[in-house]
């Protein structure tokens, strides 16, 4: 019920408060790490040291504040600026719109996740992915929530483009490179053992026998995303029908793996 | 067959004891939105049974359930009578197949080829992809009227006339679609012995060569024993008893075993079944035990 209220005060806050713009509007964080060193940021005066995001409205002015001084900085529209470590170093990236990487107690996250009605996922680096309709975006009206925090906002390195489809989470085709190819070896294996229901949790991933694929959480008439699959060496390529990016997953005995080691298992 | 609206008016009949009866056994015997089923666990069953088949190297045979109450009830004795009482030839013909019970729209999720309809079963070949789905189609013959015949003479022999027939016509069916000849036959010893280790399957080929095949050979590699035995009586003997045990003694995916004797339905491994209503029609034995294609009891009293 707390979760429930919360939900509701929170869209009444997007609405009363003109929600930020993933596309207008730019976003501050800071790390754990730069937290501790006393790093926080302002926003036209204000100033916020919370583990979430906080949205730089289009023309407003952004500051680094640091135990030495303030620094301005220059947030673009639609970028996110991560101020990492006790050195404060800033990264720029493009803002994730429906994902956010946090860290925290199971419990804590979770309903920070139904708060923003999105769904958490433990990763094996012991962070989550919280992942839902603009969760990045609904995150930074939070301020802060109690056990949530540490913000890892840059995924793995190795991978990144693998993560971001492999989680299906929408996102821009992407040119597949050679590199890409050959990060995941071994054999190919044969279409018709791939058929089956895979679960994660309680989402649902299905390959159908006649070469098909999707993905629900609760009703399969509805899928979250579907298309097409085929088998590739040590995996499997998924190809959306909604023009979105090929996601790879290997085959890892019987289940299907992602990069951030989310399994799928029959 | 029992006849469904007899057994249905007199469970009217009996009154207070059907109005209070749980949800489970009132829905066994109703046509509800529902149906009965839980759709999850039936997509995740099939897919089990899916994938054993794919393993295995053997045909999936789904036993379709259908969406109206009355036709599932006709299908489920249909069914039973066949497995229960069917002969070798037709054990040893199911033995080569991984069975299962499933809706037509849980089938088509996993097998979109299985194509629109009911059919009373369908057949997936799961070593080819796309799957190859081969739609089983049958006319059956029903019992004659409890309420008109029951008084006729030779009322209970065409009750097992009927009972005959439907066994006939399903046996029939099936052989044509598992193991239609010899090269068929031959075809699924092929598939089975590609999918299988290939020490399983010398020790499966010696074992028929002595005249005695362990158990879990019979279980693990069925078309190796039929195509190799096929002059070895009494190992298909061995293999259709294997089958009774895995098809018969055993659930199915997807299926409860339940037996009806007129009053009311046990469903077997459930310890909290229900009587209701005696005297509420008479079940012919070969019928009497049959598939129940409900959710458990358990469940649906929540």
């Amino acid at each position: 019920m707390r979760n429930t209220i919360a939900a509701l005060a929170l869209g009444l806050l997007a609405i009363a408060c003109e929600a930020p713009d993933p596309e207008r509007d730019g976003f501050v964080v800071v790390d754990e790490d730069a937290r501790n060193a006393g790093i926080a940021v302002e926003v036209s005066g204000e100033r916020h040291s919370g583990a979430l995001p906080v949205a730089i409205p289009e023309g407003a002015e952004a500051a680094v504040v640091r135990p030495g001084g303030v620094e301005p900085i220059a947030v673009e529209p639609g970028e996110l600026v991560e101020v990492v470590g006790a050195s404060g170093e800033l990264r720029h990236r493009d803002t994730p719109r429906d994902q956010i990487w946090v860290g925290g107690d199971e419990a804590s996250v979770t309903a920070f996740a139904e708060m923003i009605g999105a769904r958490a996922t433990r990763l094996p680096s012991g962070g989550w992915a919280v992942e839902g309709p603009d969760a990045f975006v609904l995150a930074s009206l939070m301020g802060s929530v109690s056990g949530v925090g540490a913000l890892a906002m840059v995924p793995p390195a190795d991978r990144p483009d693998v993560i971001d489809v492999a989680l299906f989470v929408d996102r821009a085709p992407v040119e597949r490179t050679a590199a890409d190819d050959a990060a995941l070896a071994g054999p190919t294996p044969d279409a018709a053992s791939l058929v089956g229901l895979y679960a994660h949790g309680d989402v649902s991933l299905l390959l159908d026998a006649a070469g098909g694929w999707s993905l629900w959480t609760t009703d399969p008439e509805q899928p979250v995303r579907a298309g097409t699959y085929r088998p590739r060496p040590g995996g499997v390529d998924f190809v959306p029908n909604d023009g979105g990016a090929v996601a790879v997953m290997e085959l890892t005995g019987d289940a299907l793996v992602d990069d951030l080691g989310v399994s799928f298992a029959p | 067959m029992i006849e469904r609206r007899t057994f249905l008016t007199s469970a009217a009949a009996a009154g207070a004891a059907t109005l209070s009866a749980p949800a489970w056994i009132s829905r066994a015997f109703a046509q509800e939105g529902d149906n009965g089923r839980d759709r999850a666990a039936e997509l995740r069953d099939l897919s089990a049974a899916y994938r054993r088949a794919q393993q295995q190297g053997r045909p999936l045979l789904v036993l379709v359930v259908p969406e109206d109450g009355g036709a599932r009830w006709e299908r489920a004795h249909a069914f039973g009578e066949l497995l229960n009482h069917g002969t070798d030839a037709t054990l040893t013909n199911l033995a080569m197949a991984e069975v299962a019970c499933s809706t037509m729209t849980s089938l088509r999720r996993l097998v979109p080829q299985a194509g629109d309809g009911e059919p009373w079963m369908v057949l997936v070949e799961p070593d080819q992809h796309p799957a190859v789905a081969r739609r089983i189609a049958v006319e059956l013959p029903e019992n004659p009227s409890q309420w008109t015949d029951r008084e006729q003479p030779d009322y209970e022999q065409r009750v097992e006339s009927a009972i005959d027939q439907r066994m006939a016509i399903l046996s029939a069916s099936l052989e044509e679609a598992i193991a239609g000849d010899a090269e068929m036959i031959a075809r699924r010893a092929r598939v089975a012995e590609h999918a299988l280790d290939a020490a399983l399957v010398q020790r499966v080929h010696a074992a028929i060569r002595r005249g005695t095949v362990p158990a879990e050979l019979l279980e693990a590699a069925p078309a190796i024993v039929r195509a190799g035995a096929r002059d070895r009586a009494p190992v298909l003997a061995q293999l259709a008893e294997n089958a009774r045990e895995r098809l018969v003694r055993r659930p199915l995916p997807g299926s409860y075993w339940a037996t009806s004797w007129g009053c009311g339905v046990t469903v077997e491994g459930r310890d909290d079944n229900v009587m209701v209503g005696c005297g509420m029609g008479h079940v012919p034995e070969r019928s009497r035990r049959f598939l129940y294609w409900y959710t458990s009891p358990a469940s649906m009293y929540e």
